[in-house]
């Protein structure tokens, strides 16, 4: 019976072991780090369009980091491609959203795009202090202090009641950090989008011809409510209008090397 | 649809000439006009009509003169002055009313008139009124209509304010409600209107007039409605009006009169109620034209309307790298959506940002708004001595042309720049502190290299199957804790049921001592009856030393142990005893063997059955 478990043990190991996330298809993490470098110097030779480049093959090869997405973010501004600049500031973002520099490249290029962005509740802005990551992390720590305390509970609750108390504690943590974790899961729903290609005629109906219902500067962060064929339906405020999708990338999920 | 009286006669009052003595003041008013206006149009010879000559653009204005009209007596009742603001301009409108009583049944016309303000001389257009006989409005009572429908007492009418609308125009939907002989209450709803292509505001009840219709009087109810046309195409109406008659109750006749004689006290007490009655207009069609490409300006974006832009730029004198702002504010009559920001042709002179719309107002009921955009420009050398005009164009239904409206250009003094790059300003003013001057704005510079190259993810928010699996197993665990704890309180709270659990693991070591001391018979069945009195002491939840061979033949007997191995079990016991205590002969290796076997299929059996 013993063996029987250790050997399904053993065959669930590299599955379990087995990472989540996107292949660095073609790049070695060496050849990362100085093809990294060497984009930072092209960008301070204001060479941007190659410093773009180059931090773009990166992000497409897998090498997905705040880091990488801000410079890239910074490449494409100065080279005067400030809807690029605002798509990647907003995926760094959803990785470190207390980053005071993300912030302030991210307001400074919808100022001087003139982009949009839409209102968010209180509830959005606790909620989005900490990145999912974060709630992630912090939901599996008060999982397993509640796995622990439980199992000491269990055995010692007659001679240790106060262990029922930290089993409460951390049961509360766990739903707290579930709840952080769920809010954005729940944003995702209506994913966020940034209107690249110049200033955007969002229209009354998915048609080329359609009536012009409002215009939306590039770089506008937008919310996706739909989507039909080549045209998504999205909201700012109280408005709400289709566009080409050619014109809204999805800020997140998204698939390095896609877009 | 309107029949004349073989009796009737039309009496003109063409050329009367009012002269009122209007002082025209202020050149800021709209130009001078005046309109005349006669309700109910159709009136009865014992009823009397309300004349309303309203004149606009005129400060200050006297009450014409008007007290003779033949066929009517004509008398002052009072005044009313309105103000309104469109686009900038302020217009007043003094609205007087007159009395009329008609003292001769007929078709007349008031008008057309000449009114004389000031050295201005306004043409007022005529006015025609149908005043009906007694005789007339006694033949017209419900009571007296037999073979009626229902449809000729009730029905509705729809028009347009246009008939050729353009795509984006906005035009007014007009409703009129024709009721004769019933009572209808004033909840209207209307149904089956186009849902796409049109946007149609809510109707809004206007005004009751009365009109003759084949013979008929109706009281007229007139309702209105902006509409905006939002693609060119064919739109159909058949509005379908739902409203509500008044009838009275059903119910068995009363010996008395009215309570009071007042019919009112009936409605109190609810001797009156609704019935819905769905009224089908007839239908109409309007068709919406696409906007011409013949003279479409570069910089027509889709207004369409009539509007006006005004601009300001400030500062006009700066340094080199400095902005300016421009603000464009676009207001008028017309779709306010439509309204785009204008074009404003930079080149490379100028750095410009983005305009950005900071203001939007409209007002549904007058059809007026405006939208207010803001531009930061920024020229790059000091050579620039303008900033180009701000153009905006517009397509204007009334005459069915484009329009563009040009603001500019604005003469510009660009100085060189003092400062050369980023440096610490001593504050001038005070002494004894210092303070540091923004001197531009920039994104922050680059972030070095990440600690760890691990890719951040990119897919999904939720549970991957690593996590699931990470924090399903300690769940699981913590399953089988709870289920081991339960079970160790639950024999630690029944000895019996302890007991006889453990009972199988008694009985196994002393069987496995028998195998071993195979060639010690005593040792044998020594662990042999260890074996049996240890496994039932347990499962009967009895001392050791309460087990006795019949007690544990009796017991397996009861159990149903096959008599075969019972006869067999009670020879080892005996062969045991007599080895034990005697010191008898013994079976051999083979025999004890056997011996150990059967002890042991007993006690599997007794595991089993004995309870």
């Amino acid at each position: 019976m013993r063996i029987r478990m250790l050997i399904m043990l053993a065959c669930l190991a590299p599955w379990v072991a087995r990472t989540e996330t996107t292949d660095n298809a073609g790049l070695t993490q060496a050849e990362a780090e100085q093809q990294f470098f060497a984009a930072g110097a092209a960008y301070k030779d204001k060479e941007y369009a190659r410093a773009a480049a180059d931090y773009k093959s990166l992000l497409d090869a897998g090498f997905v980091s705040v880091e990488t997405l801000f410079n890239y973010g910074n490449a494409c501004f100065k080279q005067g491609d400030v809807d690029d600049a605002v798509l990647a500031y907003r995926r760094a973002w959803y990785l470190a959203p207390r980053d005071p520099d993300l912030a302030a490249n991210l307001r400074f290029a919808l100022q001087t795009s003139g982009g949009i962005e839409p209102e968010r509740s209180t509830l959005f802005r606790i909620f989005t202090e900490f990145s999912w990551l974060e709630w992630r992390a912090a939901t599996s720590v008060a999982l397993w202090i509640l796995f622990i305390t439980a199992g000491l509970w269990l055995v010692f609750r007659r001679v240790h009641a106060w262990l029922g108390n930290v089993m409460m504690i951390a049961m509360v943590l766990v739903l707290l950090t579930a709840s952080g974790w769920g809010y954005w899961a729940l944003l995702l729903r209506s994913p966020e989008g940034v209107m690249t290609g110049g200033e955007v005629t969002a229209r009354f109906a998915p048609m080329a011809d359609a009536t012009p219902a409002f215009s939306l500067p590039a770089g506008s962060i937008i919310t996706i409510l739909e989507e039909n064929k080549d045209w998504y339906r999205v909201g700012t405020g109280d408005d709400t209008g289709w566009v080409p999708k050619t014109n809204c990338k999805q800020v997140y999920p998204w698939k390095p090397g896609a877009s | 649809m309107k029949t004349k009286q073989n009796n009737s006669h039309r009496m003109s009052v063409e050329g009367v000439v009012m002269t009122a003595m209007l002082l025209i003041t202020g050149a800021a008013f709209a130009q001078p006009q005046a309109t005349l206006d006669v309700q109910p149009r159709v009136i009865r010879l014992n009823e009397q009509a309300t004349l309303m000559l309203s004149l606009s653009g005129v400060p200050n204005p006297q009450p014409p003169n008007i007290d003779q009209l033949p066929n009517f007596q004509v008398q002052y009742v009072g005044q009313e002055q309105r103000f309104s603001m469109v686009n900038g301009r302020t217009s007043q409108t003094m609205t007087y009313r007159y009395r009329l009583v008609p003292q001769t049944s007929g078709e007349f016309t008031i008008g057309p008139f000449q009114l004389q303000a000031g050295g201005t001389t306004m043409d007022v257009q005529p006015v025609d009124i149908e005043v009906l006989s007694v005789s007339q409005q006694t033949t017209t009572r419900p009571a007296d209509d037999k073979g009626q429908t229902i449809d000729e007492l009730v029905f509705a009418r729809i028009s347009a304010s246009k008939e050729t609308i353009y795509n984006q125009e906005q035009f007014y939907l007009f409703i009129d409600l024709y009721v004769r002989g019933v009572n209808i209450d004033r909840r209207i709803s209307l149904n089956n209107m186009p849902t796409t292509g049109l946007s149609v505001d809510t109707f809004q009840e206007m005004s009751a007039t009365r009109e003759q219709v084949n013979g008929n009087v109706y009281d007229v109810r007139h309702f209105r409605a902006r509409a905006t046309a939002l693609t060119a195409g064919s739109f159909t109406f058949k509005p379908q009006l739902q409203v509500q008659i008044i009838v009275p109750r059903d119910q068995p006749q009363r010996q008395r009169d009215n309570f009071f004689g007042f019919e009112m006290f009936d409605q109190m007490f609810n001797r009156y109620e609704t019935h819905p009655l769905s009224i089908e207009a007839e239908p109409m069609t309007i068709a919406v034209s696409a906007l011409p490409d013949d003279g479409k300006p570069d910089s027509f974006s889709g207004a369409v309307g009539r509007f006006n832009l005004n601009v300001e730029a400030s500062p006009l004198e700066l340094k080199a790298g400095e902005p300016i702002t421009i603000t464009m504010d676009i207001a008028g009559e017309g779709s306010i959506d439509s309204v785009a920001k204008p074009s404003l042709a930079l080149g490379d002179d100028f750095k410009s940002y983005e305009a950005k719309m900071i203001e939007r107002n409209y007002d549904a009921s007058r059809g007026v708004g405006h939208k207010v955009f803001e531009q930061v420009i920024i020229p790059r050398s000091t050579n620039i001595v303008e900033i180009p005009p701000v153009v905006f164009s517009y397509f204007n239904p009334e005459k069915e042309q484009y329009v563009s409206v040009s603001r500019g250009p604005y003469p510009l003094t660009v100085t060189a720049s003092e400062s050369q790059g980023l440096k610490l300003v001593q504050a001038e003013q005070d002494a004894g502190s210092s303070t540091i001057r923004q001197l531009g704005v920039d994104i922050v510079y680059l972030k070095s290299a990440p600690d760890a190259w691990s890719p951040a993810p990119t897919g999904a928010i939720r549970p991957g199957p690593r996590w699931l699996a990470i924090h399903t197993s300690p769940l699981l665990a913590l399953l089988a804790l709870v289920v081991w704890v339960r079970r160790r309180e639950k024999l630690a709270g029944n000895t019996a049921l302890a007991r006889r659990i453990q009972a199988p693991r008694r009985a196994r070591p002393a069987l496995k001592a028998a195998r071993d001391h195979i060639d010690d018979p005593a040792q044998v069945y020594a662990n042999l009856w260890r074996a049996l009195s240890a496994f039932m002491a347990d499962r009967l939840n009895m001392d050791d030393g309460e087990i006795t061979p019949s007690l544990i033949l009796t017991t397996l007997k009861d159990a149903g142990l096959p008599d075969d191995q019972r006869h067999a079990l009670e020879n080892l016991l005996a062969t045991g005893e007599r080895i034990r205590f005697g010191g008898g002969g013994s079976p051999d290796t083979a025999g004890r063997l056997q011996d150990i076997d059967l002890t042991t299929q007993v006690l599997q059996f007794a595991e089993r059955k004995v309870r």
